[in-house]
């Protein structure tokens, strides 16, 4: 589990360089040419350098090298910062794009699988659902971001009076492709790539003991939603509400349980129960409430 | 895309909704029925309408089958070579809709692949079942509802597909059925040889032919007691007589509590008539009340041997005479078997039968071929040191000259060589076990049911082997496994307070039994579900 976060961060932070970009089409106040000639000496060691030159009518300013994202976005910051330390009043607050959001939410998939059945009395699987996600590029109204979610749940039920339990570990990730309605909506498309762990477990009273299975399952997820900003409770930050439906797939993994050693005395040569095979396959929605920053 | 989504939603609501299929709530009841067969274990699960078949297909495995026997499964019962099952469901009641179930008898195959080889569908249910030695028929009876005809028989020919069952009413002055038994093949004075049916009731016997079913029965009234109520049947036997004769089929019926045994002569009908046979009745007194009856070849011809414990005699009647002449013996004997075509050197002359009884330590050989010469020459006993109960043939060959003999009420039971004429005593460290004979005739075993302590008896060597599984069996069963060696297939069912019902399985060799190699199988009311 470990393992995979570290994986997944890695794999976020490695794509955020190939998709910087800088947004050249946004224009900077104007600086106040009084007010830095008496602080000339003051500010030009904290100015820098080629922070937003007024475009010159006959000289097309030389294309520069495109800085990394995050250089491009420490320089708005930096200047918004310098502009407010100038003393001068910039008096329109710098617009930040929030870049990083997470969210935490309700995921309801709906699984068809007849393995599922001695777990649950109906086809509902709940799932806490974590996500987190990068915005790693952005042109005008599209962006892209990397997004990983993390889902735990389960049902618990009886098969023919034996008690039984499923507990789903889900880990995805993939891009989401998102058309933003201004700044405080958006339309989302994300395939991610899937992969849970399932522990069926059931009180086999033949036996006297409690028998298990661990299986795991790769498959994907295909949803689509919308987002809606519900505020700004800080210059950086914003609350959002998430809403996304699709279909979830993955591959079938058979049940065969076995004692679970820790429980109950079965005997000795005890054969596993086979229960079938287990797939988690069916349309599925989510809805998070998420903070941008 | 609003209405899309909403669409999407309420679809997701649909199928998340959804139940599960409803047999994962359907508890087990206890006890569960289970039945060995030639290949295969079936267990009856009525809450679902099925029967769970348990195969061996390599030595320690188990494979499940369910196969569907109608709702409401009541009744099964196996042939005695254990190659078919038979199972009477009572279907829905009460029945509303079109689909609802009627009642119905379905046969499955019992070897190692077992398969439901027929269904019939019946008009109203039953509740019990008799199965023809051969395979041929399987009669249907006890019928049950708001108004029930207890006299309704329902005959079933088993051996062809898709047949229509017969209903048939026997003739009654105020009885009912109480045992159904088959006869042999008997040669008829007229018309081709055929098979009887035999229907007990509280006073009479009817005989069905089976050659004609849709014919009239014959009914034999029996004797008035003395208190002026008929005679109650408890025992009916038949006899073909010799075999270049047709006309000395006789059949023979013991009364309860009677001296009286009634023989029936299946005569050459009247000229005109067309019937098969005329019945004539006589009745032979043998002195008290007799405990079991058969028709014996003895030196002086066919006879019809009579057991009566309470005179210590037995009585041999002269089929054509009807003179009574008594045996004495020396114990209370109450049970007869006839023995002589297990013994590897059988007389030319008169059978062997042996006698054995549960007021009585002691087991005796009759040899009959000197019953009417010298009598008190013709028995042969032996004081085995425990009343016997039951008697247990071996089939096959190979052991067939061997007995198994049950005293449930000591902690021992006895292997009798009937060509040594030894018993071997076989001794248990407590009571209560019942015996189980291989269907391949090279083993037995005896089982404690509820308690985890079995052994097996090798029928060539006589060597016992002890186990214990680590669960009380409720039985256990021994089947040819599909790659021809045999499996032990022992059944756990049990329901501890607080507890489901639930059944599992223990399995090993049969034939090198090792619980080391055993492999046990959790969960098979699970079976089939998925």
């Amino acid at each position: 589990m470990r393992s995979t976060l570290l994986l997944v961060s890695s794999l976020v932070l490695a794509a955020t360089p190939a998709f910087a970009d800088v947004d050249e089409s946004e224009e900077l106040p104007l600086p106040d040419l009084g007010h830095e000639l008496e602080h000339d000496a003051e500010t030009e060691a904290d100015a820098l350098p080629e922070s937003s030159p007024l475009p010159s009518p006959e000289v097309e300013p030389e294309p520069e090298p495109e800085p990394a994202h995050g250089e491009a976005e420490t320089a708005q910051r930096a200047e918004g910062r310098s502009e407010a330390g100038s003393g001068d009043r910039a008096e329109v607050e710098p617009k930040t794009a929030p870049l990083w959001d997470a969210s935490v939410g309700l995921r309801m998939a709906f699984i068809a699988s007849k393995g599922f059945d001695p777990f649950a009395s109906n086809n509902a699987l709940p799932q806490l659902s974590l996500g987190f996600g990068a915005e790693v590029y952005r042109r005008e109204e599209l962006s892209i971001a990397t997004v990983g979610h993390f889902g735990v749940g389960g049902r618990s039920a009886t098969a023919r009076g034996d008690a039984t339990s499923l507990t789903a570990l889900s880990l995805g990730v993939g891009p989401e492709l998102r058309y933003h309605l201004g700044e405080s909506a958006w339309l989302h498309l994300r395939p991610s790539f899937d992969v849970t762990q399932s522990r069926a477990n059931i009180d086999d009273a033949s036996s006297g003991a409690s028998l298990s299975a661990r299986t795991w399952h790769i498959g994907f997820d295909a949803m689509a939603g919308a987002a809606a900003s519900l505020g700004r409770p800080g210059p950086s930050t914003e609350f959002w509400l998430l809403a996304e439906a699709g279909y979830t797939w993955s591959s079938a993994s058979a049940l065969d349980l076995l004692p679970d050693g820790d429980e109950g005395s079965p005997p000795v040569h005890t054969v596993g129960l086979s229960l079938g095979k287990l797939a988690y396959r069916g349309p599925a929605f989510r809805v998070a409430a998420a903070i941008r920053f | 895309m609003k209405r899309t989504l909403g669409i999407f939603l309420f679809a997701s609501f649909l199928h998340g909704c959804g139940d599960r299929p409803s047999a994962w709530d359907a508890e087990a009841s206890l006890p569960l029925q289970s039945q060995g067969l030639e290949g295969s274990v079936a267990v009856l699960d009525p809450s679902l309408g099925r029967v769970l078949m348990l195969t061996a297909p390599g030595d320690g495995r188990l494979a499940s089958k369910a196969l569907p026997v109608g709702k409401n499964p009541i009744a099964m019962k196996a042939s005695e070579d254990g190659s078919a099952l038979y199972v009477l469901s009572a279907g829905v009641e009460p029945r509303l809709r079109e689909d609802d179930e009627l009642p119905s008898l379905s046969i499955i195959e019992g070897d190692v692949n077992p398969r439901l080889r027929d269904r019939f569908t019946l008009t109203n249910p039953v509740k019990d079942l008799t199965l023809d030695p051969e395979g041929e028929w399987v009669v249907l009876h006890g019928s049950s509802g708001i108004v029930a005809n207890p006299n309704e028989l329902v005959l079933v020919r088993a051996d062809v597909p898709h047949s229509a069952p017969i209903a048939k009413t026997i003739r009654s002055f105020g009885g009912r059925p109480q045992r159904i038994s088959f006869t042999p093949t008997l040669t008829m004075p007229a018309g081709p040889s055929r098979r009887f049916l035999v229907v007990e009731t509280d006073y009479d016997v009817s005989l069905v032919d089976l050659h004609e079913p849709e014919r009239d029965e014959v009914t034999i009234l029996l004797p008035k007691r003395a208190d002026g109520v008929s005679a109650t049947p408890v025992q009916v036997i038949a006899h073909d007589g010799e075999p270049d004769d047709p006309n000395d089929a006789r059949i023979a019926i013991r009364l309860a509590g009677d001296p009286n045994v009634v023989i029936v002569e299946l005569l050459p009908p009247a000229s005109g008539e067309k019937k098969a046979f005329k019945a004539s009745i006589n009745i032979a007194d043998v002195g008290g009340s007799p405990s079991s009856l058969a028709f014996v070849r003895t030196d002086g011809g066919l006879r019809l041997a009579a057991l009566v414990p309470s005179q210590r005699h037995a009585a041999l009647v002269e089929l054509s005479t009807m003179v009574v002449d008594t045996v004495p013996l020396a114990a209370p004997y109450d049970g007869l078997s006839l023995v002589t075509e297990a013994l590897t050197d059988a007389p030319d002359t008169g059978d062997v039968a042996l006698l054995w009884g549960k007021q009585s330590s002691t087991i005796a050989f009759w040899s009959l071929g000197k019953a009417s010469g010298t009598p008190y020459r013709s028995l042969d006993a032996y004081d085995i040191g425990a009343p016997i109960a039951a008697v247990h043939d071996v089939p096959g060959e190979a052991h067939a000259h061997r007995k198994l003999l049950e005293a449930p009420s000591s902690s021992r039971f006895y292997v009798l060589d009937l060509n040594a004429r030894q018993s071997f005593p076989m001794l248990a460290n407590t009571t209560g076990f019942r015996l189980h004979v291989a269907l391949d005739g090279d083993r037995a075993w005896a089982l404690r049911e509820g308690s985890p302590e079995l052994a097996k008896i090798d029928l060539a060597s006589l060597h016992p082997t002890s186990l214990v599984l680590e669960r009380p069996a409720s039985t256990a069963w021994d089947v040819r496994r599909a790659d021809g060696g045999r499996s032990l297939i022992a059944l756990h069912g049990t329901r501890a307070a607080g507890e489901p019902a639930s059944l599992a399985a223990t399995v090993l060799g049969a034939e090198a039994p090792d619980m080391a190699r055993s492999r046990f199988y959790p969960g098979l009311l699970l079976g089939g579900l998925e």
